[in-house]
């Protein structure tokens, strides 16, 4: 009676061309599209606006549009290939048409752009602070990103046939905030993202006629799911807390930048905060504002003094500048990212800043910039300075005078006795304040003194304040505000005008493409040090931070004319300069991070990618590994004769699923047989088990109770078998099959609209 | 229903099909699909169904298993002018005896043949079928056992044709399974016109299985083991049936317990002792085919020519339900 069972096959075949329609999947790929929109949206913390999100929208659509249209036309095979070439399409067309030919098929030139959108794309992540504007490089890195996710969501929900593991691209998009500085992990995008998923798990699994099968779907999309809400945790970073603390985009806040800079430099992740060029390639600190009033007990930056009229287009030399003074025109392009500062990042001193948007005033006696409605965030402007180059002979010749209208810069509340004492030590032998500021910077960089961000918060002295740089003189152990606020106290007890100084050191250059070079500045170069000011001159900076920074040619004792360090507390090596700063270029900075923005940052960007690659890795090896363990849990109960024939059936249908056949629950074991008879890579020997299996399975369900076959004996055949089934599929089908063994998810067969 | 319960191995069993089978494959050429069922009605203690157009071998069939078996055999030719009496019999006056006498009609046989069935009025037609389903005859309040075992066959033109009554909804509930002989293929028919050309066939065929021995194989069909899970499927797609928005009218329960008593027949012919839910597939449309009745928007009626819409609605209920292979298991 075979004519019924043809009759059925002929009959399925019609209903398979009459829901053609449903075999593209579209419905499948719909809530795709709505989880994607969801967890697209997740995004809006980090990024400004919605013109990002359509457009990744448009990808979305495309890729699943494109998908959907293969399976239409019959191309169902070929619909990752399609989808890829739309979405490639799509790119160029968006960024590149006029590169490209017929602005779709890419050239030389196409690639030439999508590099320079890399770089920019770089830059503008490195440099915008949270949420950031997604300008055209940010919108391509997003396509570059989001593309590729949907078309793994896409192979995974039909190529693969694993809707269940949609879950993995879902959760990379939504991890992204969580992983990214300053950028909060949306509750409700979250929310949005799992109904979304398990409505797709829903949906998939009801098409298959029943919920059975939902549980392993819902134990592997939990996984990822959980998985994604560990991993940011587990990941080795402080960005977490961070984000946590809600700290926000400032580095320096108006608040007490000094309190937030031992914060700052104490945070282990650095971030990058501006970058700048300079025309003549070298690089310089930038100031941010200065500290002068030492009578506190926290020392507070200055309150500038801000005349409507100071607008920085132009800037007089500063006073006391003799003429004869060296000096080198500096024309400086700085770029500020996430720098949420009242003050503008400059050199000292400047001679005019332009291109600036905010409402920027200078203020006359520190040549800081300040602005009381704005912060330099994005700020993108010119500098022009001058670089002071005195000669130690033009130094030495400042003697000890003080000049008129600096007596300011010598007042200090009563101080601690050691200061004084430290000081003269240190000074000893010496006569001229040059001389004397070299001999205290070099006994603060002697050996005496560790450098340290721990220490002071540890033994309970980081703060600011004359008594604390007493206890700092004692301890000899503490990082660059303490110095600085040590050699600025011990200078005005000597009688040297001193103030100090909160910015940023030089940071380091990148390997530009251009000639100029590009100094990259990050949190790890925030930085304070002490200016004292010389008749005729006018004020200078010293290094006295071990380590850190780089020494002023004229403050360093391995220059010829500089006085070499000869204080009576200086042993041994004192004198050795750390710094290498003779060498043209900068320093490397001295932080354990890495020498430029640019391995941090890949670094930075290398965390979500290595942890979605992790997480992918660790949940595709898990399907293969639960279901090699059931296989030969199976086998094994048949050897061992405790199995019935029921296990061998369930182990050779498993194996049929996972090579690719679609079994139906609607099959009867004898319908499951025929096929299984006339499977590719089936010998005769392979197709004797498999009817002796069917036989087996038979009598065993439908025959009567007492009648229970002899399992043993099957596990050989099953053995037969299932290789038989495994050596009928090709390379990388066969990897498929292993890795992502179909039977775990879908033992019940699948949509049978799809095995047409 | 006392039914001797035969000995027979279901291997002796097997050989007696088919020679059966054999002995009317010499008759019937080229129609084995509708010769197996036929047994199978046989078997199962059920009535058959044959609908076709005139001409293509449906009372051959009917004479061809009657031939087969050595029982007894009445056939009827469906009239407009029959009458209830002429298939029941009559009870008449015996003047030796002073008393009424029962005469029974034709209906009294093992295997009866109602040839034309739908060409007579359908009070005459309901008396054969009450007799098919109660297995009895009451005659003026007397009430006469018909023999064991007993199998109507009827033939039926297709309703369009002119002076026929076609059987209502309930009748045709009655009939285990309805086939239809369709045409024969050309090798068949060359066969035919060489077999036919000295004398009929029919006359060469001998009775291959005496009364008793087909009373054995029918009680080997009754032990034919029926598994839960079976019994699960079946109801599960005559549920199905009544559910579908395509079917007007749903299979019966009787229909339920037709399908699986002609399984369990199928299953022995296949030499098997236990019935598979490949039987129950099978017979699905030969068993519930003329049963149902199709919504109206479904093109067709219950006729063999164009019951082709209700068999694909059945194929398509049979392919979407799952066969249970036990508890908690869904491979």
């Amino acid at each position: 009676m075979v004519w019924a069972v043809r009759m059925r096959d002929l009959l399925k075949r019609d209903l398979l061309n009459t829901v053609r329609w449903e075999r593209t999947g579209w419905r499948t790929s719909g809530i795709l599209l709505v989880a994607f929109a969801v967890t697209l949206g997740g995004l809006h913390t980090m990024l400004e606006g919605v013109g990002w999100w359509l457009w990744c929208m448009v990808l979305v659509v495309v890729v699943l549009g494109s998908g959907v249209a293969a399976r239409w036309a019959g191309l169902g095979r070929w619909s990752p290939l399609v989808s890829t070439l739309a979405l490639a399409a799509t790119i160029v067309t968006r960024f590149a048409a006029d590169t490209a030919w017929l602005g779709v098929i890419p050239t030389g030139d196409t690639i030439l752009r999508f590099r320079t959108l890399l770089v920019d794309a770089t830059y503008s992540i490195t440099w915008q602070s949270t949420p950031a504007n997604a300008d055209v490089p940010i919108q391509f890195v997003m396509a570059l990103g989001i593309g590729p996710l949907v078309l793994i969501a896409e192979a995974l929900a039909f190529s693969v046939r694993l809707p269940a593991l949609t879950g993995i691209p879902l959760v990379a998009v939504f991890l992204v905030p969580g992983l990214t500085p300053d950028a909060e992990t949306s509750g409700l995008a979250f929310i949005g993202t799992a109904a979304s998923y398990l409505w797709l798990l829903m949906s998939t699994q009801r098409s298959l006629g029943s919920y059975r099968g939902l549980a392993p779907a819902l134990a592997i999309g939990s996984i990822a799911v959980i998985g994604g809400l560990v991993l940011p945790a587990a990941l080795p970073s402080t960005e977490q807390g961070i984000t946590a603390s809600e700290a926000g985009p400032s580095v320096v806040t108006g608040v007490n930048p000094i309190v937030r800079l031992g914060e700052d430099l104490r945070r282990t992740d650095d971030r990058p905060v501006l970058s700048y060029t300079t025309a003549s390639n070298k690089p310089y600190y930038l100031r941010l504002t200065t500290i002068s009033d030492f009578s506190q007990d926290g020392w507070g930056p200055e309150q500038p003094v801000l005349d409507r009229s100071n607008r920085p287009h132009t800037i007089p030399r500063p006073s006391g500048l003799q003429a004869d003074v060296r000096v080198r025109e500096e024309v400086g392009f700085i770029s500020v990212g996430n720098l949420a500062s009242p003050w503008l990042p400059v050199p000292y001193p400047i001679s005019s800043v332009t291109q600036l948007n905010g409402d920027w005033l200078w203020d006359k006696d520190t040549l800081t910039v300040a602005s009381n409605t704005d912060l330099a965030i994005g700020e993108n402007f010119t500098v022009r300075s001058h670089v002071i180059e005195p000669t130690p002979e033009q130094l030495q010749r400042a003697g000890t005078t003080v000049p008129d209208g600096v007596e300011d810069y010598l007042e200090l509340p009563a101080v601690p006795a050691i200061i004084a004492d430290t000081a003269r030590e240190a000074t000893a032998g010496v006569d001229t304040n040059y001389e004397k500021a070299v001999a205290l910077q070099q006994y603060l960089r002697s050996a005496l003194f560790r450098y340290s961000e721990q220490t002071p918060v540890a033994e309970g002295y980081d703060g600011t304040g004359v008594d604390m740089v007493g206890v700092f003189l004692e301890r000899r152990a503490g990082y660059c505000i303490h110095f600085a606020s040590a050699m600025a106290t011990m200078a005005r007890t000597l009688g040297i005008p001193s103030r100090m100084v909160i910015g940023f050191q030089q940071g380091s250059s990148t390997n530009s493409p251009g000639d100029s070079k590009i100094f990259e500045v990050t949190t790890d170069d925030l930085h304070s040090w002490p200016e004292l000011y010389f008749e005729g001159i006018g004020w200078v900076a010293f290094e006295p931070t071990q380590s850190r920074g780089r020494l002023p040619d004229y403050a360093n004792p391995g220059i010829a004319g500089v006085p070499a360090a000869i204080g009576g507390a200086i042993s041994g090596n004192a004198g050795a300069p750390r710094d290498d700063s003779g060498l043209d270029g900068p320093a490397a900075p001295s932080g354990s991070q890495g020498s430029g923005w640019f391995v941090s940052g890949q670094w930075r960007l290398l965390l979500p990618i290595a942890g979605a690659v992790l997480l992918v890795i660790v949940l595709s090896l898990l399907p293969a590994g639960v279901r090699m363990l059931r296989h030969r849990r199976n086998v094994a109960g048949l050897r061992s004769g405790r199995g019935s024939a029921m296990l061998a059936w369930r182990e050779l249908r498993a194996t049929a699923t996972d090579v690719g056949l679609a079994l139906r629950r609607t099959e009867t074991p004898r319908e499951t047989v025929e096929r299984l008879r006339r499977a590719r890579g089936m010998t005769q020997s392979g197709r004797d088990a498999v009817s002796r299996i069917g036989a087996a399975v038979e009598r065993e369900r439908f025959g009567r109770p007492s009648e229970l076959a002899d399992s043993g004996s099957l596990a050989d055949d099953v053995a037969v078998a299932t290789a038989c089934l495994r050596s009928g599929i090709a390379g990388p089908e066969r990897l498929r099959a292993t890795l992502w063994p179909n039977s775990l998810v879908n033992r019940n067969g699948r949509l049978a609209a799809r095995t047409g | 229903m006392t039914m001797a319960t035969g000995t027979m191995g279901i291997d002796t069993f097997h050989s007696f099909a088919a020679d059966i089978i054999g002995g009317i494959e010499t008759v019937i050429d080229g129609k084995r699909d509708a010769i197996e069922l036929a047994l199978t009605t046989l078997l199962a203690e059920g009535h058959l169904l044959i609908e076709d157009v005139p001409g293509v071998g449906k009372t051959m069939l009917a004479r061809a298993i009657a031939r087969s078996v050595d029982c007894t055999v009445n056939r009827i030719q469906f009239t407009p002018d029959l009458l209830p009496s002429d298939i029941t019999g009559v009870s008449v006056y015996n003047q030796a005896e002073m008393e009424f006498q029962f005469k029974p009609g034709p209906v009294f046989a093992n295997l009866v043949i109602g040839d034309e069935i739908n060409r007579a009025s359908p009070k005459t037609q309901s008396a054969l079928l009450e007799s098919m389903e109660e297995g009895q005859i009451s005659v003026d309040g007397a009430t006469y056992p018909l023999a064991r075992p007993f199998t109507v066959v009827a033939t039926q033109n297709p309703v369009e044709m002119e002076g026929t009554y076609p059987l209502p909804e309930a009748q045709r509930d009655r009939f285990m399974i309805r086939i239809s002989m369709g045409y024969p293929d050309e090798a068949a028919e060359v066969t035919m016109l060489r077999t036919r050309e000295t004398s009929s066939p029919l006359d060469r065929l001998t009775p291959v299985v005496t009364l008793e021995q087909l009373t054995s194989m029918i009680g080997l069909v009754r032990n034919i083991y029926v598994s839960p899970a079976v019994e699960q499927y079946t109801v599960a797609i005559s549920q199905e049936t009544r559910r579908d928005r395509d079917l007007r009218l749903g299979a019966s329960p009787r229909a339920t317990l037709h399908l699986v008593r002609a399984a369990k027949a199928r299953a022995a012919l296949d030499g098997r002792e236990f019935v598979l839910p490949d039987d129950i597939d099978a017979l699905a449309v030969p068993v519930l085919g003329h049963r149902l009745i199709a919504a109206a928007r479904v093109a067709g009626g219950a006729s063999a020519f164009q019951a082709s819409s209700i068999a694909d609605i059945i194929h398509r209920i049979v392919a979407a339900t799952p066969v249970p292979l036990g508890a908690g298991e869904s491979a």
